[in-house]
């Protein structure tokens, strides 16, 4: 894999958080919505009204406060929350890390169930096998995250089983069984949410390379079935799931912030529905950004996970 | 060892769709000895990659077996156990296919890929076998086989990619080697060296090879004898040359026939009482189309699907004249620029300098106005009917519009349409059915008959018989011819079949990489070609 | 018959019975939620808010056949109420994003280009925001509510809805039938809505119905959140979220309206996936 190719990818993930970032921007302050009616509410003074929007700096020219509001980003300062008082990457940086280790557990979790029922159910297509983890998938893609999550509870913590606590966090450093204990219905929650859709692309990603006639050279070659699919297929194949898993992060992230809220989870998820509820817009800037970066920087990764794997991707992207 | 190296008994093979079942092949008998070349011609939907796939025991799930013994060394394939299966595969019966693209594998170094077939069936270690690897390429004429060796598929081109495929046939020393169309997906020039490497390989390996093709004269290039397979049927089968001068079934005939020949010696069929190569004294008038100093530059490279992914495309400074009721033919390779050269003519394209003009006006200096009536006098003819024609629009609309934005009334355009597809041979019936209701002559009829409908001086055809099938190919260029005659207007004829340039083109002009390598009468560039390119067009041309 | 044509026959189709069942299944579950969402709006078993101490969080009976919440209020009522709002959110979203990606899809497959380019760069960027942060970011913007709900999740949608139409016309501006078109001096607006429109329409017909089903998700999810519709107005995400803090009184009233979301969601994807079957069956020319 080139160098050139890298960079091309680098090059274009940062235009796409430079457009991101402007989409953010003007979501929250080209739209209808005065932030400043936000904070005080209805019945503020004219004055108090202008009063605070001098303090945020919202009677400054757009321009100039996207300027302004870019170029602290890139510092690291991404404005003071309006509701917590505290600068806002103090404020995220509280949370991210929840969220991170809720995200890297459901990742892994899924890919080690996914991928394989995925490959098993491309190789015995059409049997019986095969229609039942379709049909399992088909049950997961459609049940929402937010019914998931409350029938866990109502299962694993309410009564008479009472295995697992319903909400809350406790740090790994206090407690590693309680971490456990309060991780393990987020996570479950999230990786039901995400094999469905991982599994049914792996199956059919790898029927159309199993359709494909480098498969069908191969065994042509007289490979036996076990190496057609180890080393023909299964490399191609892979290329799918790992392109699939790096867009359902994307998905996650949405789910992630439902989970949260569902859990009581103190993640960046369950910030960024409070911010939007208190309108603390300068907090759900700061969070929509750091999430639009932490995914472009996970398909950078597929990227080049996808070139090493298939260099005719690296050659012609 | 009488025994023959492949027999075929009473072989039927039907596929199942839904509840239906169609025949594919019926009663296939033959046998073949080893070191011989059989090669086997069919039109699309003959049924022979059906047959390499039966012989090899490589069917889908829904094609059936309905009858018939296939015979490899005296053993039955059809009946034989995986495991026996997979010891003949690869090793004693190897395939070669059509597209060598999409048949090696994209995440696979090519030399590991042949290597393979070592290991799996010689049980060489991986350093033998990759050695061995690099030799092979070698014997398939590759220049630095160590460097391809070690390359991906995507790193070379089309005709090195069979090549690797060759080699990799070649790797588990076969003693038969099936090839489906192995030269069809390749450029001319490069068909002709392929054809020539299998002939050598046969010499010097005493190989055996079963070559399908649905093109006679790739065939009867190196075939020892010929089969003719026709909906399923093995019509023929003889030695090549019996069968290519006494064939003895009407349709075998008839295939020959329609094949447009190079050489002025053996006539096609159409030929006859027409004198294609003097250009005829004109009029006087100022020529229909006159092109000078033409260059055309691309920005944006992959302008459209299968275009070149380079940086700059480029026409280079190209002239040529086209006077009226003439026939000028543009040859050229695959990224010569011919298609270029047509879209400009089409206003498609803006050229980057030179002039383009038609029946006396500039084509880049016209006002809109002006610019759509000269769009009814400049039509083309694609070289894909299923692509140029809407497949959600009828055949009476589709020829119908051309009328409409003219201006003429519903009923006007209507009844016009339907007397120019009378004109092409179809009739009322046609008029409401859909394209994919149309098999691929007459889609080109309508695509013919749209082209023709606003009464044009001049019409494109971009390699207007490529896509069809030999005997539908010859039809339709005697339908162009009668319709040239009757209406008289000019074709520009762009293609890269110089047999169809000897059949109807008065003068022809030979493009390669985008510039005018050589031009003039077709007589004279036919006989007596100046340019190097020129002749090694030719005697590829003339190797069918 | 050619190398193609055999491979196209490796990749034996699912039978044809099979599409039916899901264009069946699905067709029928998405007009059984159609007509709930309108019977709705004109009846219900219950007045909907009618409180009823006595029988509170009362368990599935004949009286209530989902039971009553914790307000003694009839489940199914409720649910019937609240169909229109989930199910009108889902449409009139799907008919924003399509509104907006249907004819910058189709512009940028004809025209390619630079602006294509940039279209297209902008929306891998918009791309790269899990939708509903997206939806998020339009809501912290425009306020709480239904309206700004349809709004959020219409906008939010719509480059995806773009990159399909785009995708699916990108095809059909390369085929010969376009430039023809244009080698007639067609316009550009004929050529887009009369020559690529009736050939890509299926692929986006397909994609409306599967993202209605998701739209309905994302309304019920910003509901749920607390951002979609405001209290004392209820739909199925409302009723989620006020049920399942008292679970463990009783489990109807969650599992009630989570059940009638995931059916209606399954509804509208099967009968996306039905309808791509079905129309790529019927697209395939007779040749083939």
């Amino acid at each position: 894999m080139s160098p050139a190719f890298l960079l091309r990818r680098l090059f274009s993930g940062l235009l796409s958080l430079a457009i991101l970032s402007l989409l953010i921007f003007a979501c929250t302050h080209v739209l209808p919505g005065d932030a400043a009616t936000a904070i005080l509410g209805e019945n503020a003074t004219p004055e108090a009204l202008q009063a605070i929007r001098v303090r945020l700096g919202l009677d400054r020219p757009l321009t100039l406060q996207y300027a302004g509001w870019l170029a602290g980003a890139l510092r690291g300062d991404l404005g003071v929350s309006a509701t917590f008082n505290q600068p806002v990457a103090e404020v995220i940086g509280l949370h991210v890390a929840n969220s991170m280790t809720l995200a890297a557990i459901t990742l892994a979790a899924a890919a080690l169930i996914a991928i394989p029922l995925g490959v098993i159910a491309a190789v015995r297509r059409g049997k019986a096998l095969d229609a039942t983890i379709l049909t399992g998938s088909y049950l997961g893609i459609s049940v929402p995250d937010f019914v998931i999550a409350p029938l866990l509870i109502l299962v694993f913590a309410g009564p008479p089983l009472q295995l697992l606590p319903s909400s809350g966090y406790v740090p790994l450093g206090e407690s590693s069984l309680g971490w456990l204990a309060h991780i393990a219905l987020p996570t479950a929650t999230l990786t039901l949410v995400l094999i469905a859709h991982l599994m049914r692309q792996t199956r059919s990603g790898m029927i159309d390379v199993l359709a494909s006639e480098y498969v069908r050279t191969a065994r042509l070659k007289g490979l036996p079935e076990r190496m057609v699919l180890l080393r023909h297929a299964l490399r191609n194949g892979l290329t799918t799931s790992i392109t699939v898993l790096a867009l359902d992060f994307g998905y996650l992230m949405g789910s992630i912030v439902i989970v949260e809220e569902i859990f009581a989870y103190p993640g960046l998820g369950r910030l960024i529905v409070y911010a939007v509820a208190n309108r603390d817009l300068p907090l759900v800037q700061g969070a929509a950004l750091l999430i639009g970066a932490v995914y472009v920087g996970a398909n950078l990764l597929a990227d080049w996970v996808h070139g090493l794997l298939n260099p005719r991707v690296a050659a012609h992207a | 060892m009488n025994e023959p190296l492949l027999a075929l008994e009473g072989l039927s093979v039907a596929y199942r769709a839904g509840a239906q079942v169609g025949p594919v092949l019926r009663n296939i008998s033959f046998t073949m000895s080893r070191g011989e070349v059989l090669g086997i011609v069919g039109e699309s939907g003959s049924g022979k990659s059906t047959l390499l796939f039966t012989i090899v025991n490589y069917l889908p799930a829904n094609a059936m077996i309905e009858g018939g013994i296939v015979r490899f060394n005296g053993h039955d394939l059809l009946c034989a156990a995986p495991d026996a299966l997979r010891a003949t595969r690869g090793r004693r019966i190897a395939m070669v296919y059509q597209d060598p693209a999409t048949g090696l594998n994209p995440a696979m170094r090519v030399g590991a890929q042949i290597a393979e077939v070592r290991r799996q069936h010689f049980a060489e270690t991986g350093s033998a076998a990759r050695r061995r690897a690099a030799e092979l390429l070698g014997e398939v004429g590759i220049d630095a086989p160590q460097r391809i060796a070690g390359s991906y598929p995507h790193q070379l081109s089309g005709g090195q990619q069979q090549r690797v495929m060759i080699a990799m046939a070649l790797a588990g020393e076969p003693e038969l080697v099936l090839m489906d169309e192995p030269t069809t997906a390749l450029d001319v020039l490069v068909q002709a060296r392929l054809l020539d490497l299998i002939g050598d390989l046969k010499q010097r390996f005493g190989l055996s090879v079963l070559f399908v093709s649905h093109d006679l004269g790739a065939v009867a290039a190196i075939a020892d004898r010929i089969g003719v397979l026709y909906a399923g049927e093995l019509m023929e089968l003889g030695p090549a040359r019996e069968v290519l001068e006494r064939p003895a079934t009407p349709y075998t005939r008839a295939l020959i026939m329609a094949i447009p020949r190079i050489d002025a010696q053996t006539p096609a069929r159409s030929i006859s009482g027409h004198v294609p190569a003097v250009a005829r004294p004109n009029d006087g008038g100022a020529p229909l189309l006159q092109v000078t100093e033409l260059s055309v530059r691309y920005r944006h490279p992959r302008l459209w699907r299968g275009g070149p992914s380079a940086t700059v495309q480029a026409v280079k400074r190209v002239s040529f004249r086209l006077e009226r009721e003439q026939v000028l033919a543009i040859v050229g390779e695959s990224g010569s620029g011919k298609t270029t050269v047509a879209r400009t003519l089409l206003r498609l394209l803006r050229p980057h300098a030179g002039t383009v003009v038609v029946d006396g006006e500039d084509l880049s200096a016209l006002s809109s106005a002006r610019l759509r009536r000269l769009r009814r006098q400049v039509q083309i003819v694609f070289q894909n009917p299923t692509s140029s024609l809407n497949p959600r629009k009828t055949v009476l609309d589709l020829v119908a519009r051309p009328l409409r934005l003219a201006g003429a009334s519903s009923d006007a355009a209507q009844a016009d349409a339907a007397a120019m597809l009378g004109a092409v041979g179809l009739g009322p019936e046609f008029l409401k059915r859909w394209p994919h209701q149309l098999s691929g002559g007459e889609k080109q009829r309508v695509a013919i008959a749209r082209a023709f409908v606003t009464g044009p001086k001049l019409v494109i055809l971009d390699e207007p018989t490529t896509s069809l099938d030999v005997l539908v190919q010859a039809a339709i260029l005697e339908l162009l011819e009668r319709l040239k005659r009757e209406r008289r207007c000019s074709y520009l004829l762009i293609t890269h079949d110089l047999a169809v340039v000897r059949h109807i083109a008065d003068h022809v002009v030979v493009l390669r990489a985008g510039e005018v390598c050589e031009s003039g009468t077709v007589a004279a560039v036919f006989s007596k070609p100046r340019h190097s390119y020129t002749k090694a067009l030719l005697d590829a041309a003339r190797h069918d | 018959m050619s190398t193609a044509a055999v491979s196209s026959k490796l990749r034996d189709p699912r039978s044809r019975l099979g599409h039916n069942a899901y264009l069946r299944i699905g067709g029928a579950l998405t007009a059984a939620v159609l007509l709930v969402a309108v019977l709705g709006l004109i009846w219900t078993p219950y007045a909907p808010s009618a409180v009823d101490l006595l029988h509170r969080s009362a368990p599935p009976a004949a009286g209530h056949l989902f039971g009553t919440d914790q307000y003694g209020r009839d489940v199914l009522s409720r649910i019937m109420a609240g169909a229109w709002r989930s199910v009108s959110l889902g449409l009139a979203a799907t008919a924003l994003a399509a509104a907006v990606g249907v004819p910058l899809g189709l512009a940028g497959a004809y025209w390619r280009g630079w602006l294509d380019t940039l279209m297209m760069r902008v929306i891998d960027a918009l791309l790269s925001i899990p939708s509903l942060i997206f939806a998020l970011l339009i809501v912290a913007g425009l306020g709480t509510g239904h309206a700004q709900a349809i709004v959020a999740l219409g906008i939010a949608a719509a480059p995806r809805f773009t990159r399909v139409v785009r995708g699916a016309a990108i095809n059909a501006a390369e085929q010969d039938y376009v430039t023809a078109a244009r080698a007639r001096g067609e316009t550009t607006l004929y050529i887009q809505y009369r020559e690529i429109l009736p050939n890509v329409w299926p692929p986006i017909v397909v994609e409306a119905s599967i993202f209605a089903g998701f739209a309905l998700m994302g309304g019920a999810a910003l509901s749920f959140l607390g951002l979609g519709t405001q209290p004392p107005a209820a739909d199925w995400g409302v009723m989620v979220r006020d049920a399942q803090r008292y679970v463990s009184q009783s489990w109807s009233p969650l599992v009630a309206p989570a059940a009638t979301i995931s059916l209606a969601i399954v509804g509208f994807n099967l009968l996306g996936e039905g309808l791509r079957d079905r129309l790529q069956l019927s697209e395939r020319p007779a040749d083939e």
